[in-house]
């Protein structure tokens, strides 16, 4: 090397930019974590009481009920979870407020639904049959019901909700009362 | 001679420039796998698992606004008057739960008795501040401003510009998806709570996020 370069040659020490690359390196390593595969549903949900004057171009998911605009009301189905302060569902009811709520054993609670939409499916089929065309599941939880009882409620109703295409399962949140936290 | 000293005439030094040019590559890879997007992952959550959830679908372009929704409470540790949050400790082998923490914002670590905060406040935590219904200081701001800045960010960057009175008097939505990072041991009021003050700024689509399901690729 040194009958190619003269003494005065300046070389790049190679050594000390690796060590530093290594460190680097090193620090890239050590801070990467993989991104937690993570699931979601995706819901549209539109505030309770809508605004008056609101525009009808809500389409799935959305509870077009009270929109003056559209003559057209979508049948909602109430499932009334109670949980009794203890953060687990204790009491299931089911139906339409106005008209009748029904109580059911949690665990009868997707044949209960199934019962509601089983005549969309039906008239879908081409078969007619009595029962209305529910479109939507309105959640109405206590308060103080954990998250995860909830969200199984949830899974269960985009089943049957679930909208064709790129349309949004029809299924809306409440709390029977306000949120006793803080 | 020439055979005694190693490496013979030429004077035999490695070269680093191929080991460089590798590292160079390597940390090219990592900087640029590095996902800053999970920095707004509160990864201390438990989120609940459910068979319908899907994940979401590759090449989405989705604008998200990602609220950790939790329950904090009042840091044991004397003296101090930040807000805590349970925190699983997981045994390494088994990666089940031994015990619980709870953590504040100033990083004390107090034994918890149970998987639960009683009596908790609602809070999101944005990357590592916990926000409350209240505001404390200018650094944390309420969930409610904390959600009305997120949301005049994003009327300003609709296309057309929005403005507030668009989307609270005439019911124009906002086009961002809010998702909802609720940890399974949240009461349901927190997460409704949230909800109705995203809703209040206009945002009319939620995800609700659910914990690790196997990965389908596909479809
Ligand atoms: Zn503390």
């Amino acid at each position: 090397m040194s009958k190619r370069h003269s003494a005065e040659d300046v070389e790049l020490n190679v050594t000390a930019m690796l060590d530093m690359a290594f460190q680097l390196l090193a620090f890239f390593i050590l801070t990467f974590r993989p991104p937690p595969g993570e699931a979601q549903i995706f819901l549209k949900l539109p505030p309770a009481q809508p605004v008056a004057g609101m525009t009808g171009t809500e389409r799935a998911g959305s509870d077009e009920s009270k929109d003056p605009k559209d003559v057209k009301t979508t049948k909602s189905v109430v499932v009334n979870l109670l949980d009794r302060d203890s953060g687990s569902v204790t009491d299931v009811q089911i139906g339409i407020p106005s008209v009748s709520m029904k109580p059911v054993p949690y665990n009868d609670l997707e044949k209960e639904l199934r019962v509601y939409f089983k005549a969309k499916e039906d008239n879908e089929a081409g078969q007619k049959s009595g029962q209305g065309d529910y479109e939507q599941v309105v959640i109405n939880a206590s308060p103080t019901l954990r998250w995860e009882e909830v969200m199984k409620v949830v899974d269960m109703c985009t089943k049957f909700t679930a909208g064709k295409g790129d349309k949004l399962p029809a299924v809306s949140l409440s709390a029977a009362g306000p949120d006793p936290g803080g | 001679m020439s055979g005694s000293v190693p490496g013979g005439g030429v004077k035999s030094e490695p070269n680093l420039t191929p080991i460089l040019d590798m590292v160079f590559q390597l940390i090219t890879f990592f900087m640029l796998v590095i996902n800053f997007k999970s920095a707004e992952l509160d990864l201390s959550l438990q989120l609940p698992v459910l068979g319908s959830a899907k994940p979401l679908p590759e090449g989405a372009n989705l604008k998200l606004l990602v609220l950790n929704v939790q329950i904090c409470t009042k840091c044991p540790h004397s003296g101090c008057d930040a807000f805590a949050t349970l925190r699983r400790v997981t045994d390494a082998d088994t990666k089940k739960v031994k015990s619980y923490q709870l953590v504040c914002e100033r990083g004390h670590e107090t034994d918890h008795p149970q998987g639960a905060i009683t009596n908790g406040k609602t809070c999101l935590t944005v990357y590592g501040r916990l926000l409350c219904k209240e505001s404390r200081s200018k650094d944390f701001p309420s969930i409610e401003e904390y959600l009305r800045s997120e949301a005049d960010l994003s009327l300003m960057s609709a296309t057309p510009p929005l403005t507030r009175d668009e989307v609270i008097k005439e019911g124009k939505e906002l086009m961002d998806t809010v998702v909802i990072r609720a940890d399974t041991g949240c009461r349901f009021g927190a997460v409704n709570f949230v909800i109705v003050e995203c809703q209040k700024q206009g945002y009319r689509r939620f995800a609700l996020k659910t914990g690790q399901v196997e990965i389908k690729t596909g479809s």
